[in-house]
């Protein structure tokens, strides 16, 4: 090993001219092949595989420093040698430090290349991403301390390769081995060169290129190398070293500076050297991270699995935190994490993590197109969600008010006045109405220690403190004071629902979470609450979002926007994403004019009330909506372009400003639909609604694209905006990654990087550590505002005031018939069930097993759902009505056959006096008659109940069916005939008696229903009323109730197209003088939707958490509703409902995370779900 | 033969007891019927609910004019089972009578309280019912043979000990 004396030009320290024209092609150190050759077959004795790896680049490259102290001291209990000679010596190393050709003084190295230069080094072309603007003031390299490494060791034998006191150099492999590098040739050329002048041929462009290979590459090798002054290797550091400092080398984050300390004059093979390495920190170190590099393509399918990038920046950061921990640094201020466990923690996160990944959330479909969300992966519980948001509600009581623009329609609350004042100065980003001034919660303050020596090429003479911050979640370094601040136009406005906090006493010591454990400890131990049963505080409300952000895009009408700025950030990542194939044209159109328009981007069926909304909240003229969906996609620009044929004005001239508000706002509303496929549509030519440059996005239901990965997120992530809101009732579903997709959104930096998000808050909280829910707490407060409406203001009021509402829950009866029925059916489900269970099968059967529920909970609702005899319910068409005059002349004929001329005339009889008869007495209950039945045959009466009893009575013991009063027989249920007496209205005093034919079964729920909508009837005759049910099957039948019933009614589900369902809403509106009645899909219409003009709700089955139920009775009991609501669950008892209540009280109460970890991840239904299933079928109560 | 009634008498309060009506809530049919047994009751015919359990009634017939059972009161129970009125009542006769239709432990031999029961039918009708059998007695379908037997091949005769009995047990 001695070519290094040869051609070691003295005048090439530091790679002075690295960034020289001719050096910019070369790809990788230049380094003759002979030599390489030469020095691969010298070395062939001792390489290993590493050799044949894949060299690392080099971001950095060692510099060598004279120090003349010998004060160290050797730790006895580091003298240990932990590894064992790694005697390998690829022929890279060889190469490298020929090319760096170190052997130069610093004498001469400041006087042939000043410091500047090596900066220029770091970044020899613009830098890709600009340091941060106080580099200046730190000279670097940046001293941050020093540390002794006692177990180096020797790879050579002879003398005179170093000597006590020798300032040695620190060395990384290059990657000149990269097969992938440039032609030989070249290399050689280079090195030719790099021999004859002795110039550094690295350039930085060849790193940047091989770096994303050095991301992927599988097996590192971490060996770090001594290099005596000539250029030669003759030790390397231990591995408990080498594994971070290579990491940090590699990553151009530090310089390392060694002298030796101890050396015996002789070395041999393996023996022992004691250095002193002086750490210096490069400016490369406080480049951040380009944020956007997340989207490359491998993140979409990658989903939970760690990328290489990832796992790139957790490498760095460990060993960051292992570097901070060798030099002994201290935290000023701000968070400390001591490296090891968190470590371990991080592994345990990331395994659990991706074991939970395998399956996510799995759409099923089960039986007749029903489907079951089966929601796997970690949740979290509503305890943690409460702690969340708590932070951001902090302030929120104090803060002050604003009054909308004039144009403002309506009048605000003094809650929606505060969010008004809130969102326009975010927008304004003048002051902020909640001022976070602390120290960004993730980062820590650093001292820069004194240099021991100042004598060197570095001028560390400067007298100031120099403070810089650490984040030690990231291992990011930063100059600037990183204050926790939004760094985003725009934010989350989430109010309404309030979850619940509180547990259950039942749920053990395991149930609950970590999170209120490490809480609560602090103060006395484990805390339960054991308040019990006491109303669970569910509550939810609209509490005016539409409206506070029409006030918003009335009062903020941006029109100070300037023309090309501010969201400069945001207009970069737009770029990154879709300016591959965008036509250029249109965006420098655009730049005419500051952008003015909103787009609001809102759940199909709510897209016309929001359109509705913000012109019922404008004064006309104000404001222009325009609904862009469906087949009426016109020209958005020419929309949104137009003006009136006003001369553009200055920004400054405040009064034509005023004049120019006249103008009309331009809000355009679409559906994440449309949005989803204009987004794929602008991928390949282009799309007017990303063509044009938004004032402003609004999202509203935001968590509609809480997975990042869905198309819906894409698109809404591609809308160019400058102001962006993310309007949702439920900010955090149950997963803390539900938040990403917001911020990502919300370009919130640098949150928006989800491998930044996943490090620092999925994982954390997955390994149980507190610090995640903090750093979720600190990034809401100052991006989301959080009301409630159990909330009081400063007065103690509540912020809202809504009328009353009384739920109550009736328990029904099944008929006997209905029993059996369902008893056959949950007898055969339980068999099934205990089988599966016996043989262990639950969690493999999961989903089959939640369609036998689904059959189960169908039953409950109507036998003809779940019998399939070609159901007499399900086949009537019509209402049924049948013609009494006809039914008179039929009756005649028949009789006219035999004698019984009595009977004929009492016939007659009996249908003329209908109209009048309307106190005839039922013979079997002796009653009034209610809804009495005609039996044709006879012509005799009997209530429906009577009748219906009588004859399932007969049916039961096998008698035959007979008039109770003549004994004519046999009847049938379905010939009987109901008699209708129409209520006397306004037009019709008098209406027609209708007779009805009885073809349609009802059921136990069915029949309630009407009843309680009869009762209403009688009560108010114009009444509205809100039916929800999650299954169309169900709301079919009670179609036909309600058309045998003659009740107006409105039917909204799934299946039905936008203008549909606006339709349905609209007339349901209408005011009448007749009742009305909506028939809702739970699914589909269980959020957004006002209905307000109704009061009464009535819920025909239960869904398996309360809170979606909840949320669908705040269609009715939300702001704007006057009249008190009065809610009616309908459940039959002893059935399957009773357990999923059960389970929905389990919903609220347990706390998940106690089941994570040991859980069975293989996506098949979860130990918590098995438990569910467990309540279904557990021995009854 | 003669069995002592009162442990047919134990039997029958045992069943009513077991379905307790007292229990339950009375349905509004029965409540009517009494009432209206109470407020306009059929000639010869009277029928009251005991306190404690309104579903079970004293019953008292007259026997009808011009037949052999004239002059006698007649006593029977009358019980309204859980069922009712998809069931018939349950009704016997407390006073022995001489009656082809009517046997030893007073069970009555009447389509309307078997088969041919209509939940149109009241406790009146049923009450009328037994009020017009012992006018007509119908020995062709029997329940106490040997009455129908003594009916049929000597209806005289068997008339004159129905008389007796109606004397011996159910003057007063």
């Amino acid at each position: 090993m001695d070519d290094s004396p040869d051609d070691g030009p003295p005048a090439g320290l530091f790679f002075a001219d690295s960034d020289e024209d001719e050096d910019v092609k070369m790809n990788g150190p230049p380094s003759p092949i002979s030599d390489q050759i030469e020095d691969a077959k010298l070395f062939l004795h001792d390489s290993d595989d590493e050799g044949l790896e894949f060299e690392r680049d080099i971001l950095s490259k060692p510099l060598k420093r004279m120090k003349s102290e010998d004060n160290l001291k050797t730790d006895d209990e580091m003298l240990g040698i932990e590894n064992l000679p790694h005697p390998s010596s690829p022929c890279s190393s060889i190469s490298e430090h020929i090319s760096i050709s170190s052997e130069g003084d610093e004498e001469k190295a400041e006087v042939i290349k000043p410091p500047p230069a090596k900066k220029r080094r770091i970044f020899p072309t613009p830098p890709p991403t600009a340091p941060p603007a106080s580099t200046d003031d730190v000279k670097f390299p940046a001293f941050i301390g020093e540390f002794l490494v006692v177990n180096a060791w020797s790879t050579v034998s002879g003398k005179g390769y170093v000597k006590r006191n020798d300032i040695v150099r620190i060395a990384r492999d290059d990657d000149d081995s990269n097969a992938s590098s440039k032609s030989g040739k070249e290399k050689n050329g280079a090195n030719g060169k790099k021999k004859s002048d002795g110039k550094k041929q690295m350039s930085l462009t060849s790193m940047l290129k091989s770096k994303p290979a050095n991301f992927k590459k599988k097996k590192a090798d971490t060996i770090v190398r001594l290099v005596n002054q000539k250029g030669f290797e003759f030790g390397r550091l231990p591995q408990e070293v080498s594994w971070w400092a290579s990491k940090l080398l590699d990553l151009g984050v530090v310089e390392l500076r060694a002298k030796m300390t101890e050396c015996p004059d002789k070395l041999n093979t393996g023996c022992e050297l004691i250095a002193s390495i002086d750490v210096f920190l490069l400016p490369s170190a406080f480049a951040h991270k380009d944020s956007a590099s997340s989207d490359k393509p491998t993140m979409f399918w990658g989903e939970g699995i760690e990328t290489a990038e990832e796992t790139a920046l957790r490498e760095r950061k460990n060993a960051m935190l292992k570097m901070f921990d060798v030099l002994g640094l201290r935290p000023k201020a701000g968070a400390s994490v001591t490296g090891n466990k968190e470590e371990e923690l991080q592994q345990e996160a990331t395994q659990i993590y991706t074991q939970s990944q395998a399956g996510k959330k799995r759409t099923e479909t089960v039986g007749d197109g029903e489907e079951i969300e089966v929601e796997e992966g970690e949740e979290l519980s509503s305890n943690d969600i409460n702690m969340i948001y708590r932070k951001a509600q902090h302030h929120d009581r104090q803060m002050g008010t604003m009054e909308p623009a004039e144009s403002f329609a309506l009048q605000l609350r003094g809650y929606q006045k505060q969010a008004l004042l809130w969102m326009n100065s975010v927008e304004s980003g003048k002051a902020d109405a909640r001022e976070p001034s602390s120290m960004h919660p993730l980062w820590s303050e650093y001292l820069f220690p004194i240099q021991p020596s100042t004598e060197g090429i570095i001028d560390l003479t400067d007298e100031n403190e120099q403070y810089f911050y650490f984040n030690p979640y990231s291992g990011e370094l930063s100059l600037a004071f990183p204050k926790a601040e939004r760094n985003c136009k725009g934010g989350i406005l989430a109010d309404g629902e309030h979850r619940s906090f509180r547990f259950h006493l039942y749920t053990s010591l395991m149930h609950v979470s970590w999170l209120s454990i490490t809480r609560s400890q602090k103060v006395s131990g484990l805390h339960l609450d054991l308040s019990g049963e006491t109303a669970d505080g569910i509550h939810a409300v609209g509490m005016g979002k539409t409206i506070m952000i029409s006030a918003l895009i009335q009062t903020t009408p941006g029109t100070d926007e300037p023309i090309d700025g501010a969201s400069s950030a945001t207009k970069h990542r737009q770029l990154k994403l879709n300016s591959a194939f965008r036509p250029i044209t249109k965006r420098a159109r655009q730049r005419s004019r500051p952008p003015s328009a909103t787009l609001i981007v809102a759940p199909t069926s709510l897209i016309n009330q929001w359109a509705e909304e913000i012109e019922r909240s404008s004064k006309p003229g104000t404001v222009d909506v325009r609904v862009w969906h469906g087949q009426n996609r016109d020209d958005l620009e020419a929309f949104v372009e137009h003006e009136e044929p006003e001369e553009i004005i200055d920004d400054e001239d405040e009064e034509k400003l005023s004049e120019r508000k006249m103008s009309p706002i331009k809000v355009v509303v679409t559906s994440y639909g449309t949005l989803a496929s204009e987004h794929g549509k602008s991928e390949k030519s282009s799309s007017s609604i990303y063509d044009i440059e938004w004032l402003r996005v609004v999202l509203d239901e935001a968590h509609a694209c809480k997975s990042r990965t869905s198309k819906t997120a894409k698109a809404v992530y591609a809308l160019k905006a400058r102001r962006r809101w993310a309007v949702t009732g439920t900010p955090i579903v149950n997963k803390l990654d539900d938040l990403f997709s917001l911020l990502k959104f919300l370009d919130f930096k640098p949150w928006s990087d989800f491998s930044f998000f996943r490090s620092f808050i999925s994982l954390p909280f997955l390994a149980h550590d507190p610090k995640a829910i903090e750093v979720v707490q600190v990034i809401l407060e100052s991006i989301l505002l959080r009301r409630e409406k159990n909330m009081r203001d400063e007065d103690g009021k509540r912020i809202v005031e809504l009328p009353s509402k009384e739920v109550k829950i009736e328990l029904l009866e099944f008929s006997p018939a209905e029993r059996k029925i369902y008893d056959s059916i949950y007898s055969s489900v339980k068999r099934n069930f205990d089988s599966l269970n016996a043989k262990g099968l639950l969690s493999k059967n999961y989903t089959n097993i939640l369609a036998m529920i689904m059959k189960l909970r169908r039953a409950v609702l109507h036998p003809s759902l779940v019998l399939d005899e070609g159901g007499r319910a399900l086949s009537p068409t019509g209402d049924g009505t049948v013609d009494v005059n006809e039914l008179i002349k039929k009756f005649s004929e028949d009789q006219s056959a035999g004698d019984d001329e009595t009977s004929n005339v009492f016939a007659e009889t009996v249908l003329v006096n209908l109209h009048e008869d309307e106190t005839a007495e039922c013979p079997i209950c002796l009653d009034v008659m209610d809804m009495p039945m005609v039996i044709p045959e006879c012509m005799h009466q009997c209530c429906k109940d009577c009748i219906m009893m009588y004859i399932a009575t007969c049916e039961t013991k096998g008698e035959e069916t007979k008039c109770p009063n003549c004994s004519r027989g046999p009847i049938k249920q379905t010939t009987l005939m109901e008699v209708i007496r129409p209520p006397p209205s306004s037009q019709n005093p008098q209406p027609e008696v209708i007779l009805r034919r009885n073809d349609f079964t009802s059921s136990t729920k069915l029949t309630a229903l009407t009843n309680h909508l009869r009762r209403l009837r009688d009560q108010d005759p114009c009444f509205r009323a809100v039916v929800f049910s999650q299954f169309t099957s169900f709301l079919d039948l009670m179609e036909t109730g309600m058309r045998r019933e003659k009740f107006d009614y409105y039917r909204y589900d799934g299946s039905m197209d936008i203008k549909k369902r606006n339709a349905v809403i609209t007339a349901f509106k209408e005011p009448s003088r007749t009742p009305k009645v909506a028939l809702i899909s739970l699914k589909a219409g269980g959020v957004g939707l006002n209905l307000t003009v109704a009061n009464h709700v009535f819920m025909m089955d239960c869904w398996w958490n309360a809170a979606t139920e909840n949320q669908a009775i705040d269609r009715v009991h939300r702001l704007g509703q006057e009249k008190s609501v009065y809610v009616t669950h309908f459940l039959i008892s002893d059935t399957i409902e009773g357990r999923i209540i059960q389970i929905q009280k389990r919903k609220t109460a347990i706390v998940k995370e106690a089941f994570r970890g040991s859980g069975s991840g293989n996506g098949k239904g979860n130990p918590e779900s098995i438990e569910n299933l467990r309540i279904m079928f557990g021995e009854k109560d | 033969m003669v069995k002592d009634g009162s442990a047919d008498r134990v039997a029958f309060l045992t069943i009513s007891i077991f379905h307790n009506p007292s229990m339950m809530s009375l349905p509004k049919r029965i409540i009517k019927e009494t009432e209206r047994l109470v407020a306009d009751p059929a000639p010869g015919i009277s029928a009251s609910p005991h306190d404690d359990n309104l579903r079970y009634f004293d019953v008292t017939i007259v026997g009808p004019d011009g037949s052999p059972f004239e002059g006698g009161n007649f006593k029977l129970e009358l019980f309204l089972p859980e069922e009712y009125p998809m069931a018939p009542p349950k009704v016997r006769f407390l006073t022995k009578i001489y009656h082809p239709n009517i046997d030893k432990l007073g069970r009555i031999c009447l389509d309307i309280l078997k088969d041919k029961w209509s939940p149109a039918l009241q406790i009146r009708t049923v009450l009328l019912s037994i009020q017009a059998l012992l006018s007509a007695p119908n020995p062709d379908d029997p329940l106490a043979t040997d009455v129908a037997k003594h009916y049929k091949e000597n209806e005289k005769d068997a008339q004159r000990v129905s008389r007796e009995w109606t004397q011996k047990y159910a003057a007063e």
